[in-house]
C-alpha cells in the first residue's frame, strides 16, 4: 500500500508521420506502471497510432516516420540499437477482434514461449496453466485445452489471446479497443479483468466507449487531431476536465 | 456544426422545469410574507394549497433527471448539472415548506391582537426573498460571483434572527400576554432564516456546477469536529 507510483513509459516531443501527413505532433506524456491507462478520442485522432508506437508496430507500415522519444525504463525504443522483436516480447498487445491461431487452446498459448526458447513440457505446462489463469479463462477450458481455440466464444477467444499475450510476460499490455466485438457480458468479464491484470501488468488501452474508459481506467489521456489535448486521473477527467475540448468530446457536444 | 442533441435538449427541458419550480417558491415566499404582513388569511391559504403544486414539481424533475442518469450515463459538467439539479429542486421543496410555515404563523396571529411586525422581520423578508432570487439567476447564468454573493448575505439574515429572538425576548419579558405572539414572531423569524439557508444551499450548488468544486462544509476543524 502507499506504494509510490513508478514510471513505465515516458514519450517526449513524439512526432509521427504517414508519408507526409503528420498523424501525432509532440506527444508528451508518462504512464505509471500498474495502472490501467484509457485513450480515448474521436476517429482518426492518432490514439491508436499511439497506442502501436509504444510497441513498434507501425514499422510494419511503410513511408511512416518517428520523431521524439519512447522510453521503456530507460531505453529509447526508436534507438537503432533496439531490437523490435524485443520490444514487442517486453510489450504485448491485445487487437480489436479476438485473433487466435487456428490451434488448440493449449498451442495458442504455448506458441510464443516456444519460439522464444526451448522449455521442457513442464514448464511449458506451467506457462499456460498460470497465463490462461490470469486471463480468467482457467475454470471454462481446463478441460478441452487440446481442442482448436476457433471453437470458443467470442469473449473466451478474446480472453484466450489476453492469455496469450501474458504467456509472454511482457512488463505492459497494449489492447486495442479489446471489447468492440463483444457482447456486454463477456465486454464486463473482460474489464473486470482488465483491473486484476494491473496487479501484475501496466495496461493501455485504446477505446471508443467512454463508459469504459471511466470504468476501467485509473488515468485518461483524451487525444484530438494528433494531440495530447489533457491527460489526468479519470475521476477528474470525466467529473471536472480542465480544457473544454474535452469537455466538449466527453459530453458529446462535439461536431 | 450547430445541432444538440436529443439528450441535451432534455438537459435544458430539465432546467427549465426547475425554473418553473422556482418561479412557484419565489411567488410562495412572497405572498407568505405578505400574508403574515397583512394578516390575510386567504393568502396564506393559498400559500398553504400552492405548495402541493412544488411537491410534485419536485417529484417530476426527480424522475427525469434519475432517468437521463440511468440511460445516459453523463459525466463532467452534464453529470454536475444533473446532480445539482436534484439538489437544488430538494431545496426548492424545503423553502416552499418554510412558506407553508410562514403561512401558517399568519393563521394563527390573524386571529390574535393585531402586532406590528417587527422592522427587522420586515427587512428579514425582503432580504429572503432577495436571496431567493439572486440564487436563482446566479443558477440561470452559471454566475460564481453572484453566487458568492448570495452565500456572504446569509449572515446579514443570520445577524437579524438573533437580533428578532433578542428583542422578542425581551417583549415578552416585559408583557407576559404577548408572549404567545412574541414565540410566533420567533418562529417566523426563524422560517425566514431557513429560507436563506436553502438559498445559500443553492448558490452552493451553483458553485459546483460552474467550478466543480464542492464549497460547502469548508470551515477549519475544531478538536470537536476533527478531520475526516
Amino acid at each position: 500500500m502507499n506504494q509510490k507510483m513508478k514510471k513505465i513509459i515516458t514519450v517526449e516531443e513524439l512526432d509521427f508521420f504517414y508519408e507526409d501527413f503528420q498523424a501525432l505532433t509532440g506527444i508528451n506524456m508518462e504512464v505509471e506502471s500498474n495502472r490501467v491507462t484509457a485513450l480515448i478520442g474521436p476517429s482518426g485522432c492518432g490514439k491508436s497510432t499511439f497506442l502501436r508506437l509504444l510497441n513498434r508496430m507501425n514499422d510494419l507500415i511503410p513511408g511512416t516516420r518517428v520523431q521524439g522519444k519512447v522510453l521503456l525504463d530507460d531505453i529509447d525504443l526508436y534507438d537503432p540499437q533496439v531490437d523490435p522483436v524485443d520490444v514487442r516480447r517486453r510489450v504485448g498487445m491485445v487487437f480489436q477482434k479476438p485473433n487466435p491461431f487456428p490451434k488448440s487452446i493449449y498451442n495458442n498459448v504455448a506458441y510464443g514461449p516456444r519460439l522464444h526458447g526451448k522449455l521442457d513440457r513442464g514448464r511449458l505446462d506451467r506457462i499456460v496453466e498460470e497465463s490462461i489463469r490470469a486471463a480468467a479463462l482457467w475454470d471454462e477450458v481446463k478441460d478441452i485445452l487440446h481442442q482448436s481455440a476457433l471453437g470458443l466464444s467470442g469473449g473466451q477467444q478474446q480472453r484466450l489471446c489476453i492469455a496469450r499475450a501474458i504467456a509472454m510476460q511482457p512488463e505492459i499490455l497494449l489492447m486495442d479497443e479489446p471489447t468492440s466485438a463483444l457482447d456486454p457480458i463477456a465486454t464486463a468479464r473482460i474489464e473486470e479483468l482488465i483491473k486484476e491484470l494491473k496487479k501484475n501488468y501496466t495496461v493501455i488501452i485504446v477505446t471508443h466507449n467512454m463508459q469504459q474508459a471511466a470504468r476501467v481506467s485509473d488515468q485518461t489521456a483524451f487525444f484530438y487531431m494528433g494531440r495530447l489535448v489533457e491527460m489526468g486521473p479519470t475521476e477528474e477527467i470525466f467529473t471536472r476536465p480542465k480544457k473544454d475540448q474535452t469537455e466538449q468530446y466527453i459530453t458529446g457536444r462535439f461536431g | 456544426m450547430n445541432t444538440i442533441s436529443h439528450f441535451h435538449r432534455q438537459i435544458r427541458e430539465v432546467k427549465e422545469d426547475l425554473l418553473m419550480m422556482a418561479g412557484l417558491v419565489e411567488e410562495s415566499i412572497h405572498e407568505a410574507v405578505d400574508s403574515l404582513i397583512a394578516r390575510d388569511k386567504a393568502q396564506a391559504r393559498g400559500v398553504i394549497e400552492g405548495d402541493r403544486r412544488i411537491d410534485l414539481m419536485q417529484n417530476q424533475i426527480e424522475e427525469r433527471v434519475f432517468a437521463l442518469l440511468a440511460t445516459q450515463q453523463p459525466v463532467a459538467s452534464d453529470l454536475r448539472f444533473l446532480s445539482a439539479a436534484i439538489k437544488i429542486c430538494s431545496h426548492l421543496e424545503r423553502m416552499g415548506d418554510q412558506s407553508v410555515n410562514l403561512a401558517d404563523r399568519t393563521l394563527v396571529l390573524a386571529d390574535m391582537e393585531p402586532v406590528d411586525p417587527p422592522r427587522r422581520l420586515v427587512a428579514m423578508g425582503e432580504l429572503a426573498r432577495e436571496m431567493t432570487c439572486l440564487c436563482l439567476d446566479a443558477f440561470v447564468q452559471n454566475n460564481v460571483d453572484l453566487a458568492k454573493n448570495v452565500i456572504k448575505r446569509d449572515d446579514e439574515l443570520d445577524d437579524l434572527n438573533l437580533h428578532i429572538l433578542e428583542e422578542m425576548v425581551e417583549w415578552m419579558t416585559r408583557e407576559q400576554r404577548v408572549t404567545r405572539r412574541g414565540v410566533e414572531l420567533i418562529l417566523a423569524s426563524r422560517h425566514l432564516e431557513r429560507v436563506g439557508d436553502e438559498a445559500t444551499n443553492i448558490a452552493e450548488e451553483v458553485v459546483f456546477l460552474v467550478e466543480g468544486e464542492i464549497i460547502r462544509h469548508k470551515g477549519v476543524a475544531t478538536d470537536s469536529v476533527g478531520p475526516l
